[in-house]
This record gives C-alpha cells, sequence and structure tokens, in this order.
C-alpha cells in the first residue's frame, strides 16, 4: 500500500504523548497562534473547505454544522464532545482520549474559538474508567498550564468538562446525548429544532465526535486544501477504522479514504486469521448493512461508494466474518443488542427490535417456522423512518440485509429437522487474540 | 414532592467537596443528577431508594425522576454488587471471537451465571452489551477496569487472583 | 395570519402556527393519537399521528402533533403509506399488550381498541410469550395500575408533573420492559390523581372507585355541573339505568370553567347520592315519627307556619317565619324562595355558605363549598358564612327570635354548628332535604327533596357563569322547586308551573342581573350572566 498520511494516529506510539509535555515537544498546541490571528468566521469557513465530515457516524459536513450555529443570540453556546462510543464494533475514540487526549483540547480550542463557545462538555461513555481518567488529567494539566481556563481565548473563557455516562448507547445520538447531559433518561428529541439552533439547556450546541474535533489540529497546521488533497472529492482526508472480526490483527487502522475496502482490510490486519475464507463484512458498525465477501472486494472505502454499494461508512467499524461465522447468530446478537438498547419512547423501536430479536433467536434454536423469515423481512420497513430517532432503522436496516443476502443461512436452520448445530466460532475462544 | 422516608445516607467530606464543585459546573441542578448518582453509588455500592432520595433532595428534583434515571442506565444498580463484578461482553465481535465459551468458564469456576452474585458476596456477574474493546475481544470489566484479550487459560488466572485476595490487574499479561 | 393547508387534496384556511393534528380536528379530519392530547400539547413518541407530507422534494411520513402549519403545507392522510403506518404502530402496541379486554374497565371507551376497528383489522401475526409486568398495583389513595396495558404514551407522567404540580409518577427503564412508576415505597397522592385515569387511553390507570363497577356500554351519560365547590366543573354524570344509581361522574371540557379536568374530591363527591336517602314525607311529634304523604307535609308545614292547611291566603302567615337556604340551591329554588320570603310571608330569607381552610389551590379547588353562592348573590339574597362555629353573629338565630318557624332548603350536607344553632333555636323546623342529616333528626316536618343528580337547575360559579343541572337518574321524590312553586300556587290561587324552563323564563324577566341571558337556553357550556367576569 502506498505510504499514507497519517493525521489522527500519528503520535498514538510515542511514549508520553499523553502528557502536556510530551504533546507539545510532538507539535502539539502549535495551532493556536495561527488559530487566533483568524477570524471565528474564516476558522468555520477553513473548516467546511476541508471537507471534513462527522466520524461519530452521520457523516455530516463538520463546518456546516458550525455555520447553523445562530451568531447574534443572547445565550451562551455549548459543545459537546461525544466520546460515547457505543456502536460496536467501534473502538477507535478511545485511542484519542487514551494516547493524544491534548489533541483532542486543542481541537475543543479551534471549535469553540470559531463558533463562540466557552464551556464544552466531554461526555464519555461509563465503561472507559481508564480513558476518563486520561483525559480528566490531560484537561487537569491544561488548566494549570493556562492552555484553558479564564481568559485563555483570546480573552475568552474555555472550560472543558468531563461527564461520566451510565451505559446506554443511546445516548450516543446527538439529542440523546444532550438529553443525558441534562440529568434526565437519553430520549432523543424530534429534529427540528436542531441542537444548532436549540441544544443544550435551551442553546445552541454544537455536538461533534472526538475524532471530528480531533482532527481539526492537523487542519489549522497544514490547511484546508492539504486536508481536501487527501482521500476523494467528497470522502475528503482520512479515519481511524476499527477493525475485528476474524482477522489476524484486528486493531485501529487508520485509513485514506477511497483506498479499496477489502485491500485495506487485509493490508493493515494480515487478513482473515487461521487461512479461513472470506464470508462477509460490516463496514460501519452493526447499524451498516452487511457486505458480501464479492461486494466488499469491490467497493472502495468512503461515504459515497459504501452508500452506493447499499451500506455506509458509519462509524467506521469494520467487523470481518470468516466462513465460519454464523449469520444468524450474529442477527441473534444485534437484534439482542437493539432491543436492549432502545429507549423506550416509539412503539416501532422498542416492540418492532424486542420482536425481531425473538424471530432470530427462534429461529437460530431450531425453532423458526417457515413464515419467520418473510415475517422479519416484513416488520422491517414498518421500523424505517416512523420513528422520533434512527435506532428502529439501524435494528432493521441491517437486519433486512442480512436476510436479504444470506437467506439460505436462515432456510437452512429453518428446513432441517434438527438445525444443524453450528458455534458461531468452533473450538470455543481462540488462545491466539491479537492486540492492539 | 417531598419524600417522608427518613435518609441516613450523605456525602463523606471528599464527596461533598466533589460535589459542590459539580454544581459550578453545569448551569441546572438537574444537570447534576448523573454526577451526583456516581458520587453516590461509588461510595455506598449501590443505589438504594434511600440515595436517590437523598440525590433528589439535594438537587430540588422529583424523587421520581431520579428513581427514573437510575433505572434508565445500565451501569447504575438498585442491588448490591459483588467485590469482583464481572462484565462480560456479549455483542457482535466479542461473541465471534468466543465470549460465550468464557461464560461457561466463569460459572465452572466460581458456579455463577448471568445475573447472579455469589454467596459469599466475592463476585458478580453480568453479561453487557458492547464495550468498545472490539478489537481485543472477548473480553470484560471487572473492578472498574477493562481485561481484554481473554483466553480461557487467562480468565481462570484472573478469577484465581481474585479469589486468593490478590489485586487481578496482576494477571492482566498473556 | 391565516394560511392555506391542502389536507387530502382540499384546501382549508388556519391559523399559521397552529398544529396540524388540531387544524385536521377542526375541519373533521381525525387524525389518530394516543401522545397527544389538547389539554397537554404533543409529545411526539407514539408516532400514532403519522401523515405524509407533500413536498417538491417528495413525500414522508411524520407527525402531525408537532407540525405547526405553514402557507402551502400539503398533506395527505389516507395515503396508503399513512394508513400503513397507523396499522403497524397499531400491530406493536398490541404485540405486548395483555389479552385483559373482558375485565378492563376501558373496554368500550379503549383507543387501542378503537383504532384496531378503525385503522388496523389484521390477524394478529404475534408469536411469541408476552412480556410480563405489573398487574392491578395499588399505587395510591385513588389509583390502580396494570402496568402491562401501558402503552407508554406519557400522558400521566406530563399531567401530573406539568398541570398538577405533582410529578408523582415517571416511566422507568427503557426499551419495551419500561414501565411506569411510583419512587418506590411512595404513592400518587395528587388531589388531581383520577384525570390521569381519563387521560390513559388504555386500562392502565384504573379508579379505585369504579373498578369493575360497570362495563361502559351499561351506563347512561349525563352532561352535568359539579356541585361541590364554587367553581361548577363541567362534568358527565354516568349512571346505570337499570339500577338507577351513579357509577362514575367526571369531567366535560369546558374552556371557560374547568379545561379538560377536575379534581379528585369533585369526582368523588357523588356517593352520597346513592346513600341515606329519606324517601317519603313524615312529621314528628313528640320524637315519633309518622310517615305522611306529600299533601299531608305541606298541610303540617303551613300550619307550623301560620297558615291555614289548605287553600288560598290573604297576607302572611301569624308565625315568624325564616327561610334559610343553603348555597347548594338551584337558581330556580333560591329565586322562589325569595318569591315566598319577600312576597308571601315576609320572611327574612338566608343563604348558607362555609369556606374551610386549605382546600383552595391554584387550579381548580375552591375553598368555597358551595355551587351557587355567586347566584344566590346575584339574586340580591344575604349571604352568611357559616363557616367552622360561626358567625358569632348568628343572623339566622337573631331573626328567627323566641317562637321562630325554620323552613331549611337544600341541606343534604353542610349542617355547620352555626346552621344547627339556628335550628335548635327555632321552635319548629321545615325541612326540604334529600338525605338525612341532623336537621332532619330535628325537625318538625320533612319533606324529601331530590340531590343534583336528579334534578334539573342553573347554578352560577364564582365567575358568574351560569351552568345547567341536568337530572342524570330517575327521581323517587319531587324537585324542591315543584314543591316551592306549588306551595306559592296554593298559596296565590295562581297556576302552578308545569316546566322548570318556565322558572327560568320568570327569572329572566324580573331579575337584572340576568337581564339579557337567556335562562332557557343555557347550553351544555354555561353562558355568562354577565357581560364581565365577576371576581
Amino acid at each position: 500500500m502506498k505510504t499514507m498520511t497519517k493525521i489522527i494516529s500519528a503520535r498514538f506510539d510515542i511514549e508520553g504523548n499523553h502528557k502536556l509535555g510530551g504533546y507539545k515537544s510532538n507539535g502539539g498546541y502549535q495551532s493556536l497562534d495561527k488559530l487566533f490571528s483568524m477570524q471565528p468566521d474564516e476558522v468555520i469557513d477553513e473548516v467546511k473547505k476541508s471537507g471534513l465530515r462527522g466520524r461519530g457516524g452521520a457523516g455530516f459536513p463538520t463546518g456546516m454544522k458550525w455555520s447553523f450555529v445562530p451568531k447574534n443570540i443572547d445565550k451562551p453556546k455549548y459543545l459537546c464532545v461525544n466520546a460515547d462510543e457505543g456502536e460496536p464494533g467501534t473502538f477507535k475514540d478511545r485511542m484519542i482520549l487514551d494516547f493524544d487526549p491534548h489533541a483532542l483540547i486543542e481541537g475543543i480550542m479551534i471549535c469553540c474559538y470559531a463558533v463562540g463557545i466557552e464551556t464544552a462538555y466531554v461526555y464519555i461513555r461509563g465503561e472507559y474508567d481508564h480513558q476518563i481518567a486520561r483525559f480528566s488529567a490531560a484537561v487537569g494539566a491544561a488548566y494549570d498550564a493556562g492552555v484553558i481556563g479564564k481568559g485563555a481565548m483570546k480573552g475568552r473563557n474555555l472550560d472543558i468538562v468531563v461527564h461520566k455516562g451510565a451505559g446506554a448507547y443511546i445516548c450516543g445520538e446527538e439529542t440523546g446525548l444532550i438529553e443525558s447531559l441534562e440529568g434526565k433518561k437519553g430520549q432523543p428529541r424530534p429534529k427540528p429544532p436542531f441542537p444548532a439552533v436549540e441544544g443544550v439547556f435551551g442553546c445552541p450546541t454544537v455536538v461533534n465526535n472526538v475524532e471530528t474535533i480531533a482532527a481539526l489540529p492537523w487542519i489549522m497546521n497544514n490547511g484546508a486544501d492539504a486536508y481536501a488533497a487527501i482521500g476523494t472529492e467528497k470522502s475528503t482526508g482520512t479515519m481511524l477504522f476499527s477493525i475485528s472480526g476474524m482477522v489476524e490483527r484486528p486493531g485501529v487502522y487508520e485509513g485514506t479514504f477511497g483506498v479499496n475496502l477489502w485491500d485495506f482490510i487485509e493490508e493493515s490486519t494480515g487478513g482473515i486469521k487461521d487461512g479461513k475464507k472470506l464470508k462477509a463484512v460490516i463496514p460501519g458498525g452493526s447499524s451498516s448493512p452487511i457486505l458480501t465477501a464479492e461486494e466488499a472486494r469491490n467497493t472502495a472505502l468512503d461515504y459515497e461508494s459504501i452508500a452506493a454499494a447499499g451500506s455506509m461508512v458509519g462509524s467506521g467499524a469494520i467487523m470481518v466474518l470468516d466462513e465460519d461465522t454464523c449469520i444468524v447468530k450474529a442477527l441473534e446478537v444485534i437484534t439482542r443488542f437493539y432491543a436492549h438498547e432502545s429507549c423506550g419512547q416509539c412503539p416501532p423501536c422498542r416492540e418492532g427490535t424486542h420482536w425481531l430479536h425473538q424471530i432470530a433467536k427462534r429461529i437460530r434454536a431450531g425453532k423458526g417456522r417457515p413464515e419467520d423469515i418473510d415475517l422479519i423481512s416484513s416488520i422491517c420497513p414498518d421500523m424505517m423512518g416512523r420513528t422520533v430517532c434512527v435506532l428502529a432503522d439501524a435494528a432493521a436496516m441491517p437486519t433486512a440485509s442480512y436476510i436479504e443476502k444470506f437467506r439460505h443461512e436462515f432456510e437452512a436452520f429453518i428446513d432441517t429437522a434438527s438445525p444443524p448445530v453450528r458455534h458461531l466460532q468452533p473450538g470455543g475462544v481462540n488462545p491466539e487474540v491479537g492486540r492492539l | 414532592m417531598e419524600s417522608t422516608a427518613p435518609t441516613s445516607f450523605s456525602y463523606d467530606a471528599d464527596n461533598e467537596a466533589k460535589f459542590q464543585d459539580l454544581l459550578t459546573k453545569y448551569p441546572t441542578k438537574q444537570a447534576v443528577v448523573l454526577p451526583a448518582l456516581w458520587l453516590a453509588q461509588d461510595q455506598f455500592g449501590y443505589l438504594t431508594p434511600d440515595l436517590m432520595d437523598y440525590v433528589a433532595k439535594r438537587l430540588e428534583r422529583p424523587p421520581v425522576q431520579v428513581y427514573s434515571v437510575v433505572e434508565f442506565y445500565t451501569m447504575f444498580h438498585t442491588r448490591p454488587v459483588g467485590e469482583h463484578h464481572i462484565q462480560v461482553c456479549q455483542t457482535l465481535t466479542c461473541t465471534m471471537r468466543g465470549c460465550e465459551d468464557l461464560q461457561d468458564l466463569i460459572h465452572d469456576e466460581i458456579g455463577i451465571g448471568p445475573g447472579e452474585m455469589t454467596k459469599d458476596g466475592k463476585f458478580s456477574f453480568e453479561t453487557v452489551e458492547c464495550l468498545g474493546s472490539c478489537g481485543t475481544a472477548p473480553m470484560m470489566r471487572m473492578d472498574n477496569r477493562y481485561f481484554e484479550g481473554l483466553s480461557r487459560e487467562k480468565l481462570k488466572r484472573i478469577l484465581q487472583a481474585c479469589k486468593e485476595g490478590r489485586n487481578p490487574a496482576d494477571e492482566d499479561h498473556d | 395570519m391565516s394560511v392555506k393547508v391542502r389536507i387530502d387534496g382540499i384546501d382549508y384556511e388556519a391559523q399559521e402556527g397552529k398544529l396540524l393534528i388540531d387544524v385536521c380536528a377542526d375541519n373533521g379530519i381525525d387524525v389518530p393519537h394516543f401522545c397527544y392530547h389538547p389539554g397537554l400539547g404533543p409529545d411526539g413518541n407514539c408516532r400514532m399521528c403519522q401523515v405524509e407530507f407533500v413536498t417538491a422534494r417528495g413525500s414522508r411520513l411524520g407527525v402531525s402533533c408537532k407540525a405547526t402549519v405553514t402557507d402551502g403545507m400539503e398533506v395527505l392522510t389516507q395515503s396508503e403509506q399513512a394508513k400503513r403506518a397507523r396499522a403497524s404502530v397499531e400491530e406493536f402496541l398490541l404485540l405486548n399488550h395483555p389479552l385483559d379486554c373482558p375485565i378492563c374497565d376501558k373496554a368500550g371507551e379503549c383507543t387501542l381498541q378503537n383504532y384496531y376497528m378503525e385503522h388496523d383489522l389484521e390477524d394478529s401475526r404475534m408469536d411469541f410469550t408476552r412480556h410480563k409486568k405489573g398487574k392491578a398495583m395499588d399505587i395510591g389513595p385513588t389509583l390502580i395500575l396494570d402496568q402491562e396495558r401501558c402503552v407508554l404514551c406519557d400522558r400521566c407522567v406530563r399531567f401530573l408533573r406539568d398541570v398538577a404540580g405533582d410529578p408523582q409518577l415517571h416511566i422507568a427503564s427503557r426499551g419495551h420492559a419500561a414501565f411506569i412508576t411510583t419512587f418506590p415505597g411512595q404513592e400518587v397522592t395528587s388531589a388531581y390523581s383520577l384525570n390521569t385515569v381519563d387521560l390513559c387511553p388504555v386500562g392502565a390507570l384504573t379508579a379505585k372507585d369504579f373498578r369493575f363497577a360497570s362495563a361502559n356500554w351499561f351506563m347512561k351519560n349525563t352532561p352535568t355541573v359539579c356541585t361541590t365547590c364554587s367553581r361548577g366543573c363541567s362534568m358527565q354524570l354516568q349512571t346505570r339505568p337499570d339500577e338507577n344509581r351513579v357509577v362514575r361522574f367526571r369531567p366535560r371540557h369546558n374552556a371557560e370553567v374547568n379545561g379538560y379536568w377536575s379534581c379528585d374530591g369533585g369526582r368523588l363527591d357523588y356517593h352520597f347520592v346513592n346513600e341515606n336517602r329519606i324517601t317519603r314525607p313524615f312529621v314528628r311529634t313528640d320524637d315519633n315519627i309518622f310517615e305522611c304523604s306529600q299533601q299531608e307535609a305541606i298541610g303540617s308545614m303551613r300550619t307550623a307556619l301560620g297558615l291555614t292547611p289548605a287553600g288560598k291566603v290573604e297576607g302572611s302567615g301569624s308565625a315568624k317565619a325564616v327561610l334559610l337556604a343553603s348555597a347548594t340551591c338551584t337558581l330556580e329554588e333560591l329565586y322562589l324562595l325569595k318569591r315566598i320570603g319577600n312576597d308571601l310571608l315576609s320572611a327574612p330569607v338566608f343563604v348558607a355558605r362555609h369556606i374551610p381552610d386549605g382546600v383552595e389551590d391554584d387550579l381548580l379547588r375552591r375553598a368555597d363549598r358551595h355551587p351557587n353562592v355567586r347566584g344566590a348573590e346575584l339574586l340580591g339574597l344575604q349571604v352568611v358564612d357559616f363557616t367552622g362555629d360561626g358567625p358569632a353573629a348568628n343572623p339566622v338565630r337573631d331573626a328567627l327570635g323566641a317562637q321562630g318557624v325554620l323552613v331549611c332548603v337544600g341541606f343534604n350536607r353542610h349542617v355547620t354548628p352555626g346552621v344547627y344553632a339556628a335550628v335548635d333555636h327555632a321552635a319548629r323546623v321545615i325541612a326540604l332535604s334529600a338525605c338525612e342529616t341532623r336537621l332532619t333528626e330535628a325537625a318538625d316536618v320533612v319533606i324529601p327533596g331530590l340531590t343534583w343528580a336528579e334534578k334539573d337547575g342553573l347554578v352560577v360559579n364564582f365567575e358568574g357563569h351560569v351552568q345547567r343541572l341536568k337530572a342524570g337518574m330517575h327521581a323517587e321524590g319531587v324537585s324542591e322547586w315543584k314543591i316551592l312553586d306549588n306551595f306559592i300556587a296554593s298559596l296565590t290561587g295562581s297556576e302552578a308551573h308545569e316546566f322548570v324552563t318556565h322558572i327560568r323564563q320568570a327569572i329572566g324577566s324580573s331579575e337584572s342581573a340576568f337581564a339579557g341571558v337567556d335562562l332557557a337556553k343555557v347550553g351544555p357550556h354555561g353562558t355568562r350572566a354577565t357581560a364581565q367576569p365577576v371576581g
């Protein structure tokens, strides 16, 4: 593979980079002089020009989102950094919190300066004990050094508050996050109004993923054009891809948009472990429709190409399934996940996810009825575009794709009198497990 | 609405200082509910109605609203957990890489299944959804840290350390 | 500002900014909904009110409860997409809903049932064990909760929190396992708790007072007014005609009086109608009671008042008569008493009220425990405050003097110490009462009257709003207005009136406070007595 520019992960392996002194000596906080010499609007334009898109899952153009915040408004504005990282298959934001926390702080400064924000809440999922500690320490060091705090931003204040989540995937949805931050259940709000206009505490709010914010220092240092020159026309730059599943070396790998999906997986991770054959790839977290092996080999890794293939880049969580991975079991697992995580507001979601899981479980246990496969397929459309947020869609879309592309596996569980006894992975736990 | 039950819980000095600091970090008292609940749970171990009522009173919230928040989030416990509370991830990659085998091992080694606690209170166990550690699957969270890349052998060593009163983190190596 | 909205191909005028679901309702288009309620506003969670929005870029489904109308908005409420969305929401709600219909109070007035019939009618595809939650849970003095039936519309939560100011219920947990609950160990004690039963679109919240009392289709509904305080909430009286008893009493919507709500106190204040009733007239002589006919009782009454037992009379009677009405009496009853006192017997007329402490609130409840004090004031009658042990100077007692004859009308309850002091002081007491009280135990002549549930009459609330009581039950006895009217007729020799409407017309033509109000045509929502609301 051609040498790629490391933007986000450049400093991950440098020892001591998580400390303020270390970060500075690795080129950290160098964007600030340039930042403070620009007008806030110019910064927004720069981010727009870079083509940076949200790296949390929706892929929304970041500069455009910032520009929706009303300028002349007599209310404080807020930044919420989404570190809830709950999409199954995703484990990349934790790397930033862990190994490059000051890059996130520097990115927060850039965003807050551009939009006129003085308080940023970093909402970190509660299970990330170590990352919360690491990032909190970095924030403390930044306060102590006067990098953030009172008057730190060209006379304006910047406060960063680390907010710990308490275990709910739906708090990764931007309005679910806002509700949770406000001290309530994380039940998403209808949009409009959008958070940029009316977000947390009734005030204009930018909600951005950790990685999105962490990309900002490089863009400031090297310019929007340099960022836009990497990747493809509409999918500029790079992204951290969490690659897991049946590969030799699972891990977080930074990839340039536009490379071939399977080539990227194979070159990064060493391909399928134990010489097995590829069966399928889930490209963007469990909420993304599944791709067959052939589709994975013939699709480029960028927002448009993956969408054209019927799936999505999402959170960049790539899960690789080999010939022995049971698709029916996979459906049982992900439907259980969505049923567990549904906030419960909307009937199509809370009842639909539960129903899908009951049927998938039944099929997997060999108790499926012939009509169950079509039943699943008919429930899915009733869950799409019918709810306050897209969790129902996140359950229904992949489900429909599993049935559509691997129907024969489901049929095999139903047709045989004694269903095939298939474990997801034969032989129990594999003793050799890849490390990050 | 005022609660009529007397509460005997209150923050210790450390947590009281943290609580006061929290009040300065958010523009509404309601926004302090989750951080305040964390302080209470970390101090006492789990959230009883008394504790929830205490937090509600401190933040001038209706007690039933605080209760509904506690019931919504999976990390808040309303029943006691063991000295070592094991949370095994059971979502997609972890299932592909053998988490169900680990669950069986836990049952064999310490005799409990998901949702149960050992009689001596040393271990409790639950299965949870994606912990964001798919690259090192299968894995678990226990004692407020992740134990990743768990083979049968490694998990056995970790559990053994717990049983013997040693620090399980010492066994967190291949 | 007026905007044009196209619904199902037809253009309608609407006020800009109004909710689409309301604009549809205004034009007779019923969009089904669970979580929305005009008294609570929208929540947007049930998804039942989805309609198809047609735009230049194509069409998409959206909820009509959250959309405000804009000029040129176009929606389809009956498209295949909209219909399917509705039917599927109904299907999802029925998945885990228990088959409780045969024993559920809500059957016959259940939104889930009704919508199934109107919008679904598909066979069930449900095929797994239903999720179990709490059944028949006692959550407070007034309510029973069946968590399994709940559709999680959040109406009860929002009502208690935002309208009643008593946040005592909430939805806990998440997903399909979410449930309505109180705080552990606490109850729903709100004085407005029973509104949640009306609001609940299914039978999840039921009233202890009504549980299993009657199937909805056996009940007769009568629009009437609550008489427990001076607010006079518009109510619906529900009776069992086959048993001639009240089974439920709940609010009707009246934008000018009570909105959509009523308090629990008024709602539950119907039991006395079915209890301790006096059914036959009687006279008391030396502690012995002799039942008699209506005619005989009237005769005894006239004798006590110093009049001949029958026939026309010139001048007032020889006795010192004092007339005391409860402020629960209707306008017609008070008017006739006024005529008797002023024109026939030269007797002073007093109206008794009492205003206990600690009842009034910012929502509906008034401390004044009578529905018609304002009516008495507008008729120019003297209202006496008998709160507590008072008044210190008891004008009724004083008016009676040594040998006074007291005529009490309408005291079915509230025989306060002050009232009783007057009763005790009188030489003779005549009572027109529907219920046994210590008044009827002391009276010399008792003629049974009717409770509010059995009579037609007008009452005027504290703001001057005139409303109609309407009889919802068959009456054993004779209405007080007829007894008084016959009494007047017998004394004057004129014709008795046949219908209560005639009395209303008489009031309208002779009482200046009611000039300009057609009392004979007061509709189910009432009307103002004067141009401005009276404070």
